[in-house]
């Protein structure tokens, strides 16, 4: 029990917190000036989102996922250790509590957040959005008389020099070639030459992967066009033909299926006068599904929500076919947790400092009348 | 009024009466050449023309302002010798050769003068008409730049870039009412023509001349097209010439500024320029109102009836008036932003801050008695002045007090002020009045650079429209910069009188508590202002944080602050400590908020700015080499008293 309280006291300990909060400040300055070069993405993945890297490439440095997990340790310690309970305290309880909420679910929401895009032209509608950080390769295969089979692999799992076998049958991939994102050179409607590879793209929907795959088969039918060329930014599939079976592969960005079909009716792009700049831009949707069957206007300041849904105004494009919106879809079960800790955090300040605050002014006119 | 007080040396002054004299005399002897403006030339006044109104950039303006905006474009200031900057766009507009001669153009590099071939000045301000014999250099040493990648740009190829692009601007505006002039393409005594057109044969007929009549060159050349090219007569020939050139024109003009002749039509409002008519109307259907009252405008200024002048421009407006209230839009009325240009109060106030300074600096030398009391007086005058010019610009614009990087240095002004006169009121005497004074003139002076980047009356990204978040979000984070700034203020005297005086721990330690409590004061919004950002971009882009480099910033701020604070509590920090970290805090907070600007990255773009960076790395070499040296002289000091304290214990 006292070897208990003494490792309690310890990853309790202020010290420990100020350290903590030292490397965080580091991480984030480091972080903030990789974006520059890098760009964001990249910035998130390195310093943000992993729980450790090397600091200019030699130094080993705790990524924030270990530095927020500690300093939850570090919270909830202090909170056993230190913070019993009083009217005294109530600030900075309330401050610490709302911390460790924001902590907490920041922690249970990276593992629930997902985001995706979805973009439609006036009078298009949809039921499912677009992951593009999370590309995947289709198979479907068959024909007429057998019918159809559909497959799909991770491009994250896949790996150049890697076989995959297709069940149950006798057809083998080797991936060639994969870039996480490149141009398709010598692009028509029927094929792709080649890949040039380029640098990760700094925003989510800019990066177009590619690969390039050989088909095998092991019981000797021929196989038309046994080299496939994906590209991620083509929407026209790769086709070979396996004696009477068809085989079709897409490289596509993960399909995400909403609970509604929701489509665009009109937008509106309002302009300041005698300007180009965007004054504000509006997407008049219809919503139809279970449940639901309604018009909504999504605009800068004003997305659609619908449970855990929320679709944001993220971009348009005024194109010869006409009017394109795109929305941001995120779904966030946890959304309401960064408000919860704020308003915790806010009043607990409030508290602390404003009781502070009262007493240090009663001390300060003190001590300036007796002079 | 002035009397001799017998223990005192100076001369006191004593009543109200005295100090409000002072003040406005030396309001006048700063500001006079600023405010008052004589006119040298001689030529009509160009008042009345004043506020009319003009759209730029999206929003509808008084011409004074479009002037001013230009003239700062073009010259880096609000006047020229001898004219206001509406006069002065008189000039340009009605008669272009007389302003040609104007020393407006502000050429920083004297390279660049020799390079053109023409004699650098003393003042770096060139006229149009010195440029225009070199424009062809110019061309070429700008098109060179243009050709490589902005990347390689030196401040030669930027500042050649810029005056070219000023130049062209100023031909369009010294363009807008060349239809009067002679069309050049036209030759003069020309009967053939002149006959064909019913146009006067002794004097060459200018483009507007040529506008009216587009219907008989239209039926001239529908006759010419069913002749051969070989049976066209010179008179025929010099019709399809003239068509092709009027073609061209109409082609190439665009819409270029001012835009000044309103259309209200079901899609919103249009505006256009005089040349940018043409493109809409090609025939004389034109709203010929407005472009006769124009032209009547222009003759008066000419003719220099001052009477002919003022009566035009007030049916102008008239006219204008009515278009709207037909149209149902809202046409504001432009005298508060008349009155705010003319005073320009955040110039009136800075100027008052600096002499509140001046006073404050001498309260604390213990020089003068009494300018403890001038220098309060004059800090409140300022405030006055400040916040009056503060309201002013959220009645123009209808929006909450900060929308954009300079108004940021104005409100954060603001707050700063009233921080020191609130430590003033708690007796912390006269620190307060220091803080207030120094942060409010240092930070109107940094926006007075921003000031020249454009108008900073300027229309909202679709982002920022929401007056809710506007309101919260950068009102907050800008209570919070304001505190931290004004808490590292503090901190300097409190390193100072540690450093390099002799130690008074009563008054380091009252000076300790101030700088704790603004500190204290600036993290509280800085958190606030945070977890309302958040929330905003929890409705605007998604998410509630994404690592922005904005975002990171203030949450660098708020580390910061979470480090010192709870430094203090384990003990490991006290007075000298916390001063340092306050002072660092401020520097942190420049970072964040002009260093990340300069990066150009990141969603908060309506914030990008290159201005500042060589203030802002100077800054942070100041305050590195004021922290490295007290920190040298303090240990220095500290181990003199180690060792005399060895030395009386053995």
């Amino acid at each position: 029990m006292l070897f208990l309280r003494k490792v309690i006291k310890y990853l309790g300990s202020i010290k420990l917190t100020i350290f903590c909060l030292a490397i965080l400040f580091i991480l984030v300055l480091a972080g903030t000036f990789y974006q520059v070069d890098f760009g964001l993405l990249a910035a998130q993945k390195r310093f943000f989102g992993s729980w450790g890297l090397l600091l200019f490439n030699f130094l080993p440095f705790p990524g924030l996922k270990t530095i927020a997990f500690i300093l939850t340790v570090n919270l909830l310690s202090a909170g056993l250790h230190k913070f019993a309970f009083s009217l005294r305290k109530t600030g900075v309880l309330l401050i610490h509590l709302g911390t460790a909420v924001l902590f907490l679910g920041a922690g249970i929401s990276s593992f629930f957040v997902q985001e995706s895009i979805l973009s439609l032209y006036e009078g298009e509608s949809a039921s499912f959005s677009r992951d593009f950080t999370k590309w995947e390769v289709v198979i479907i295969r068959g024909n007429s008389q057998s019918g159809l089979k559909t497959d799909t692999a991770q491009f994250s799992r896949l790996k150049t020099g890697l076989q995959i076998s297709l069940p149950n049958t006798q057809v083998n991939l080797t991936v060639n070639l994969m870039y996480s994102n490149c141009d398709g050179l010598g692009y028509s409607p029927e094929k792709i030459d080649s890949l040039q590879p380029k640098p990760p793209s700094r925003d989510m929907a800019g990066s177009f992967p590619g690969m390039i795959l050989t088909i095998n088969n092991s019981t000797g039918s021929d196989i038309v066009n046994s080299k496939v060329t994906l590209f991620g930014g083509s929407p026209v599939p790769a086709v070979c033909t396996m004696g009477s079976d068809t085989i079709i592969f897409k490289l596509k960005p993960h399909d995400i299926k909403l609970p509604f079909n929701i489509g665009l009716t009109k937008f509106i792009k309002e302009n300041h006068p005698g300007t180009t700049d965007a004054k504000s831009f509006k997407s008049f949707i219809k919503v139809t599904g279970e449940g639901i069957n309604r018009d909504a206007v999504i605009s800068m300041n004003r997305p659609f929500r619908y449970k855990t849904l929320t679709f944001y105004q993220n971009g348009f494009s005024q194109q010869e076919r006409g009017n394109m919106t795109t929305l941001l879809v995120v779904e966030n079960p946890t959304r309401f947790v960064p408000y919860l800790s704020g308003i915790l955090v806010m009043l607990g300040l409030m508290i602390h400092f404003i009781g502070k605050f009262a007493a240090s002014y009663k001390g300060l006119r003190r001590n300036t009348t007796a002079k | 009024m002035f009397t001799r007080n017998k223990k005192d040396t100076g001369i006191m002054l004593n009543n109200y009466f005295s100090r409000i004299l002072i003040f406005f005399c030396v309001s006048y002897f700063l500001l006079g050449t600023e405010v008052s403006g004589s006119q040298e030339k001689k030529e009509i006044s160009a008042e009345s023309f004043a506020s009319m109104t003009v759209l730029e950039n999206g929003r509808k303006k008084p011409f004074d302002t479009y002037a001013r905006n230009k003239l700062i474009q073009f010259s880096g200031k609000q006047k020229i010798k001898g004219s206001s900057a509406n006069q002065w766009l008189a000039r340009v507009l009605f008669n272009p050769s007389d302003a040609d001669l104007d020393l407006i153009f502000l050429i920083n590099n004297p390279e660049i003068a020799d390079a053109l071939g023409i004699t650098p000045r003393v003042k770096r301000r060139y006229s149009f008409a010195e440029l225009q014999n070199a424009f062809q250099k110019l061309n070429s040493l700008s098109e060179s730049a243009m050709q490589r990648d902005q990347d390689s740009w030196n401040s030669f190829d930027k500042e050649v870039i810029r005056v070219r692009n000023n130049i062209n601007d100023y031909y369009s505006l010294r363009s807008t009412f060349s239809f009067m002039e002679p069309y050049p393409y036209l030759q003069k005594n020309d009967t053939t023509l002149a006959n064909l057109l019913g146009l006067s044969v002794s004097s060459q007929p200018s483009y507007v001349q040529l506008l009216y009549r587009s219907e008989r060159i239209s039926s001239l050349m529908h006759e010419i097209q069913m002749k051969s090219a070989d049976s066209l007569t010179i008179a025929e020939m010099s019709i399809v010439m003239l068509a092709k050139k009027m073609y061209q024109t109409e082609k190439t003009v665009g819409n270029p500024s001012p835009h000044i002749i309103p259309e209200i039509t079901p899609d919103g409002e249009k505006w256009y320029s005089l040349w940018g008519l043409i493109n809409v109307y090609h025939t004389d259907a034109m709203p010929t109102k407005m472009v006769n009252l124009l032209f009547t405008m222009q003759e008066a200024y000419v003719n220099q009836s001052q009477q002919g002048f003022d009566e035009a421009v007030k049916q102008y407006k008239y006219l204008l008036t009515e278009i709207f209230a037909a149209g149902n839009v809202k046409l504001s009325n432009p005298r508060l932003e008349l009155v705010y240009n003319s005073i320009n109060p955040f110039l009136l106030s800075k100027i008052i801050y600096g002499i509140a300074a001046l006073f404050s600096l001498l309260a604390l030398s213990l020089l003068w008695k009494r300018s403890h009391q001038l220098s309060v007086f004059f800090c409140i005058i300022g405030l006055i002045l400040h916040t009056s010019g503060i309201i002013a610009r959220m009645v123009i614009m209808s929006h909450p007090p900060v929308t954009n990087l300079y108004e940021t240095f104005i409100f954060t002004a603001w707050v700063s002020v009233i921080l020191g006169l609130v430590l003033e009121w708690v007796k912390i005497r006269p620190m307060g009045v220091v803080t207030s004074a120094v942060t409010g003139f240092i930070f109107l002076h940094i926006a007075s650079r921003y000031s020249r980047d454009g108008d900073t009356l300027g229309m909202l990204a679709a982002v920022l429209d929401s007056s809710f978040w506007l309101t919260t979000h950068i009102v907050t984070i800008a209570l919070g910069y304001a505190g931290f700034v004004a808490a590292g203020l503090i901190a300097h005297f409190y390193i100072f009188q540690k450093v390099f005086t002799k130690t008074d721990e009563k008054n380091l330690q009252l000076i300790s508590r101030a700088v704790y409590g603004i500190f204290v004061f600036g993290f509280i919004f800085t958190i606030v202002g945070t977890v309302f950002g958040g929330m905003w971009a929890d409705q605007s882009w998604g998410r509630f944080w994404g690592w922005d480099p904005k975002e990171n910033g203030a949450l660098l701020i708020i580390l910061w602050g979470l480090i010192v604070l709870h430094s203090l509590i384990a003990g490991m920090i006290k007075g000298t400590g916390l001063a340092i970290s306050a002072v660092i805090g401020v520097v942190l907070v420049m970072c964040t908020w002009v260093g990340v600007n300069l990066l150009g990255i990141g969603l908060h773009s309506y914030g990008f700015s290159s201005t500042g960076a060589g203030v802002l790395f100077m800054y942070i070499g100041f305050e590195s080499v004021f922290l490295i040296t007290s920190g040298i002289v303090l240990s220095i000091k500290s181990k003199g008293r180690h060792r005399n304290s060895v030395k009386v214990s053995i």
